[in-house]
């Protein structure tokens, strides 16, 4: 317990400094002002969003369409990841095609899927479930087809069918593989959907921030991006957490992450 | 004794590069039922690669297997193996790991019986719920051989199972073994490249010549366990055995 709480303040240190130092400098009158509000004014600001009821109305549209296109992304991605994993030459004919598509952000494509499929959500909710997609897909097809070949060979000695073996191998010895995936898909949703809302929406953090802009407002725009950041850091640690639950035995285990996949 | 176990001139080649290579070359023995033999011989002389062709993990060049009058293809539960690595799930618990290859077979009751059972066989009483990466090597070892002895396999294979441990675990566990094999006379193959080892543990030692296709040595140990190297006899198969594998380095 000590243990955590010695954590939590290490990762708030830095944060605490800076925005400390930040007040000061603004309370000495050496920082503009209007280019960059102190935290106090960001901080009021969130306060008063909160108390009309806008941020949630701004968090709650930004977070269904990322839960709908994570959503999409994961069911999309985990089955077609787990099927070309078990195709041994699969990467061979995938590779060079997602490492073109690698190249493009998910930004780039916002106004095609504007035009494919108009300006409303399901254009958003498409670039988020394309930028989620390929992490989690990716991940997911390697942890499935690096599953260690001399854990396939005992299994086979007890004479598991192949569908045991896919069951009681490769699925567990994929997820963290899968976990990772999910991670960075989640993040990537998250970046992409801002990236969304800031190019035409009427509702979401995205267009919290655009609307600062449009009424030369920084303590807004600041204001949402801080909510981006907090609501990203939360995310991630929930995933984190169930990853802890799912999957005790790694905790034993030294940890190691490859991040694939960076669209932006 | 009926050969419970037969192999009828087993070759096995490899293709490195573009040269064939022979592990095996018309190698023929018999195994009877409850035997404990140990096969002995020098570093890439085939003994991974027999065990594995036994197992049906590899399939032989040419030649058969039978077990009990059947010719054997493929992997089946009858035989057990052991690898040279413990070969733990990761992502299972110790009684989870030995557990592997009964789940679902039996009932719960039996099962977890079992698997206690042979939690205090192999002495790894109280790590029922350890995670692989928290054992040591010798005791991963140990849960490796309950979890191939949990499916009660009519052959135990066991691939040079001691050999990454320490002398003193080594030792220890050498002699476990044994009591192990005494309780249950599990017919077993045990690979070594260790002369004591083979010494300590086995009723008949078939010497692997590292120059496949010369007929290996076949040695009878009619010695009761448990064994002291220090016998006259023991001393003087070992001078044998270890005069062979002289013979084949200056071959
Ligand atoms: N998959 C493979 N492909 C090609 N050659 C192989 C393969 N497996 C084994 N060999 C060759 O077969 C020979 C015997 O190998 P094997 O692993 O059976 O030796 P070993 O007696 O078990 O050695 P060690 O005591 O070092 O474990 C070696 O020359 C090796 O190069
Ligand atoms: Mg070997």
């Amino acid at each position: 317990m000590t243990n955590v709480l010695k954590k939590t303040m290490m990762a708030l240190l830095l944060p605490f400094v800076l925005v400390l130092v930040w007040q000061l400098f603004s309370q000495m009158g050496w920082l503009n002002n209007y280019l960059l509000p102190p935290p106090s004014g960001i901080i009021d600001q969130l306060f008063a969003l909160a108390h009309h009821g806008t941020l949630l109305k701004h968090l709650s549209a930004s977070l269904y369409r990322v839960g709908c296109g994570f959503g999409l992304a994961f069911f999309l991605a985990l089955p077609l990841g787990f099927l070309l994993g078990l195709v041994p030459r699969a990467q061979d004919y995938l590779s060079p095609f997602l490492n073109f598509l690698q190249q493009i952000p998910a930004i780039a494509w916002i106004p095609m899927f504007i035009l494919w499929l108009g300006i409303d959500e399901t254009s958003k909710i498409s670039i988020i479930t394309y930028s989620g997609f390929f992490p989690i897909f990716l991940n997911t097809m390697h942890g499935i087809s690096n599953t260690d070949s001399k854990l396939k060979e005992v299994a086979s000695t007890f004479g598991l069918s192949p569908w045991q073996i896919i069951v009681r191998v490769y699925l567990p010895s994929a997820a963290p593989s899968v976990f990772v995936g999910m991670r960075l898909g989640l993040s990537f949703c998250w970046r992409s959907l801002v990236a969304a809302e800031l190019l035409g929406a009427s509702k979401g953090i995205g267009y919290l921030i655009q609307e600062g802009r449009e009424l030369a407002q920084p303590d807004l725009m600041l204001a949402g991006v801080l909510m981006i950041g907090l609501t990203g850091l939360f995310l991630d640690f929930l995933f984190l957490r169930l990853e802890k639950t799912l999957l005790p035995w790694r905790d034993t285990q030294e940890r190691r992450e490859v991040p694939k996949w960076q669209p932006f | 004794m009926a050969a419970f176990l037969e192999l009828k001139e087993i070759s096995k080649n490899y293709t490195i590069g573009s040269e064939q290579i022979w592990a095996l070359r018309d190698l023929s023995f018999e195994v009877a039922s409850g035997e404990l033999i140990c096969i002995i011989g020098k570093s890439g002389c085939g003994k991974t690669t027999l065990l594995r062709i036994i197992a049906g993990l590899e399939k032989q060049t040419s030649g058969e297997i039978i077990l009990n009058g059947q010719a054997l293809k493929d992997t089946g539960r009858e035989r057990g193996m052991v690898f040279q690595e413990p070969r733990l799930f990761p992502w299972l618990t110790l009684e989870e790991n030995i557990a592997f290859g009964i789940k679902g077979r039996m009932s719960r009751e039996l099962n977890y019986k079992t698997v206690a059972d042979l939690m205090e066989m192999v002495g790894l009483t109280g790590f029922a719920r350890a995670w692989p990466s928290q054992l040591s090597g010798g005791m991963a070892q140990r849960a490796a051989i309950a979890r191939a002895l949990a499916v009660d396999p009519a052959i135990l294979l066991l691939d040079e199972p001691f050999s990454a441990l320490d002398a003193l675990t080594r030792s220890k566990l050498l002699t476990d073994f044994l009591h192990l094999w005494q309780r249950t006379h599990k017919t077993c193959i045990h690979v070594t490249h260790d002369v004591n080892e083979a010494l300590t543990l086995g009723q008949k030692i078939i010497i692997l010549p590292s120059n496949p296709g010369r007929i290996g040595d076949v040695i009878s140990l009619p010695f009761p366990y448990p064994r002291s190297l220090e016998n006259p006899e023991l001393r003087a198969i070992k001078e044998r055995v270890l005069s062979q594998f002289f013979a084949d380095f200056t071959d």
